[in-house]
């Protein structure tokens, strides 16, 4: 059965409105005498189509601005298309921010009668999962405190919990879990996993592609307003983490009064031995700081970590008051044939994190057949990306 | 199974009553909320919903009864004054909260469905609350005062809360949803607010007005019509139906002129608030 029916929908803004939140009279009256122009006009999602049945669970991926949480706030209700049209089977309960509703003043358990009533629960509803609740949440001894004492991670726990015992047919996600603790983060793909088996159709949409690949079985990819693949989690993730694949430069503007922060970051070269990196730091004062670097694959999973003294604190790097500029090479003669992205960290070991880049770059591995190979390695024939040297023996 | 569907559709300016319905925990949920922060960190906490209207009284009968010698009709001035006081603070507290609240609310509203007449409507709610204890303290005055009202007063003041509250609703439906759209309400309502009392015959009774003209203009005004009609009741003597038919009339009007501004700007909250 389907249960959500998603028909041509689109969402258009007229781009004023987006840069400006709201108007005055003055700028009604005098702009009522102004003739729109067409392109004025914005399109968030054109022509999106989905069918998703029932029991299915769905990770929705795309780049930030490729309309994943328009589609979300129209399937929630919360805002209304501008064309097409959406057929929902069932109830449906949307989860974009954690804590909606939550207020500082009033007490935990006064909280979850509340929040929960906003997210669409019956006071009998909540009464009677009222135990569950506050046990997942962890803060049974705080639960007669105004919130305004908890810390983040308890008012975060404590949402997550009430939203967790919502019981629609339908539970649209957006990235909430991009906050908290990996011990939570845990708690809540486990609890969502539940959710999903036990029957419900689940939407999800974030940026964590290992938490798409372990929730969903299936996913759609957003690019500019539009469905551009839909199909098995893993084969879109590929594709996601292919088209992310084309910046080889990053930059960002630099603070000079604060903490430390990347502000530009180049793939100078790159062949099948050598990654040259050119990295550029601002901070507003002298201090010792590492620089980490994360491989992924296409899949998005963690294949290599380098750094410059995280593990040997002899290594980091001195950071001068204004921009470092530090060129480095990385050996990466043992990885695959195929495309990798690169995230850079910025931290004080132990103490501080000052910044991070997240999958900013990418970089192709193109290997060619040395004299003593007959073939070399390719990071899409499934066997890894980093190539071993096995040494033969004897045979017998 | 319940089956939804989502669509730009921007004719349905009917009321879902049943999707209300549905909610209907929420409106308690809201007011409940609001009642409970209002005066969370305050020494006197509730006390401030007596004292605010008894203070105002004070003030008014000083200046107006003793300095400026208004002449109240048939009641003592005080409890006169208090009469109006109770209703038009009804109106005003309402009128303001409702106006802002769904500013006030745009985080929710951002992020989650439920049918946004809601949150005014529960606003207003906990303006009738406070309403609901300044008549307790208007009751115990009376009986201080030895004053014995007649017993109109049991047809007259529910006919005035009725019409002072349909009246704010429309009025509230209407300003928050311009309020949304257009920011500088945020600063035309209090000025609303306080030409409104002047205009309204809420510290000065009517019969002080002598232009016929200015004076049937006044009596437009539904609170006006409420808090006359309340004080008709107190006194006792024949009441005035014309003016309970009009005052209805003129409340439901704006009460349908506010739903219609909200409902059509219902669709665009998110996107602007």
């Amino acid at each position: 059965m389907i249960m959500v029916d998603i028909q041509n929908i689109g969402k258009k803004y007229r781009i004023g409105q987006e840069r400006k939140k709201y108007h005055t009279l003055r700028e009604s009256i005098v702009s009522s005498f102004k003739r729109k122009s067409k392109e004025d006009d914005y399109w968030a999602l054109r022509n999106v189509n989905l069918q998703i049945k029932e029991g299915e669970a769905v990770g929705i991926i795309g780049k930030n601005g490729a309309g994943k949480s328009t589609l979300l706030k129209i399937l929630s209700r919360i805002t209304h298309p501008s064309e097409g049209k959406i057929i929902l089977n069932g109830r449906i309960a949307s989860l974009l921010e954690v804590g909606t509703g939550f207020h500082q003043e009033l007490t935990g358990r006064e909280n979850i009668f509340l929040n929960g009533s906003i997210l669409g629960l019956r006071s009998g509803e909540i009464k009677a999962r009222f135990d569950d609740i506050v046990e997942f949440s962890g803060v049974q001894k705080f639960i007669d405190t105004p919130i305004k004492f908890y810390s983040s991670g308890m008012q975060l726990r404590l949402a997550f919990a009430v939203a967790s015992y919502l019981d629609p047919e339908i539970l649209v996600i957006d990235e909430v879990l991009a906050v908290g603790d990996s011990e939570f983060q845990k708690k809540c793909i486990g609890r969502m996993n539940e959710v999903s088996k036990s029957g419900r159709t689940l939407l999800f949409v974030s940026h964590d592609m290992n938490s798409v690949l372990s929730l969903c079985s299936s996913a759609v990819l957003l690019d500019k307003g539009s469905v551009v693949m839909k199909g098995s989690a893993n084969d879109v993730v590929q594709k996601y983490s292919a088209s992310v694949s084309d910046a080889t430069e990053y930059s960002a503007t630099p603070d000079l009064n604060g903490k430390p922060k990347i502000v530009s970051v180049k793939i100078e070269s790159c062949d099948d031995e050598l990654l040259r990196l050119n990295i550029g730091i601002s901070s507003g004062t002298k201090i010792k700081a590492s620089v980490d670097f994360h491989f992924r694959d296409q899949m998005n999973r963690m294949i290599g970590f380098g750094s410059l003294g995280a593990l040997t604190y002899s290594d980091l790097v001195d950071l001068n008051n204004g921009i470092t500029e530090l060129t480095l090479d990385i050996d990466i003669s043992s990885l695959a044939s195929g495309d990798y992205n690169l995230a850079v960290d910025l931290t004080q070991p132990n103490v501080e994190w000052f910044d991070r880049v997240f999958d900013c770059l990418s970089f192709k591995v193109d290997k060619k057949v040395k004299e003593n190979e007959s073939r070399v390695l390719q990071q899409s024939w499934g066997y890894g990306s980093v190539n071993f040297q096995v040494n033969l023996k004897s045979i017998r | 199974m319940r089956s939804t569907v989502i669509s730009p559709g921007k004719s349905n300016f009917a009321l879902d009553i049943k999707e209300l319905w549905t909610y209907r925990e929420l409106f308690y949920f809201f007011s409940w909320r609001d009642i409970k922060v209002k005066y969370k960190q305050t020494i006197l906490g509730l006390v401030w919903v007596v004292l605010q209207p008894l203070i105002m009284m004070t003030i008014f009968t000083v200046f107006f009864s003793r300095a400026l010698n208004v002449q109240s009709t048939d009641l003592p001035y005080p409890v006169f004054c208090f009469t109006g006081l109770l209703f038009w603070n009804l109106f005003s507290s309402g009128l303001t909260s409702a106006g802002n609240s769904m500013v006030s609310n745009a985080n929710i509203i951002k992020k989650i469905y439920f049918p946004r007449l809601i949150i005014p409507v529960s606003t207003i709610i906990v303006s009738l609350f406070d309403f609901l204890i300044t008549v307790g303290i208007f009751a115990g005055l009376l009986v201080y005062w030895k004053f014995l009202p007649s017993a109109n007063i049991l047809f007259c003041f529910p006919i005035a809360l009725i019409i002072t509250l349909l009246t704010t609703m429309g009025a509230g439906f209407l300003l928050s949803a311009l309020n949304v759209k257009y920011r500088d309400f945020r600063y035309i309502i209090p000025f609303m607010v306080q030409i409104l009392l002047f205009v309204t015959p809420v510290i000065y009774p009517i019969s002080l007005i002598k232009n016929d003209l200015i004076r049937s203009l006044l009596n437009l005004n539904p609170i006006a019509t409420a808090i006359q009609l309340a004080r008709t009741g107190l006194v006792g003597g024949e009441i005035p139906w014309l003016s309970v038919v009009s005052g209805i009339f003129a409340s439901v009007c704006l009460l349908f002129i506010g739903l219609f501004v909200f409902r059509s700007v219902e669709n665009e909250f998110a996107d602007i608030a």
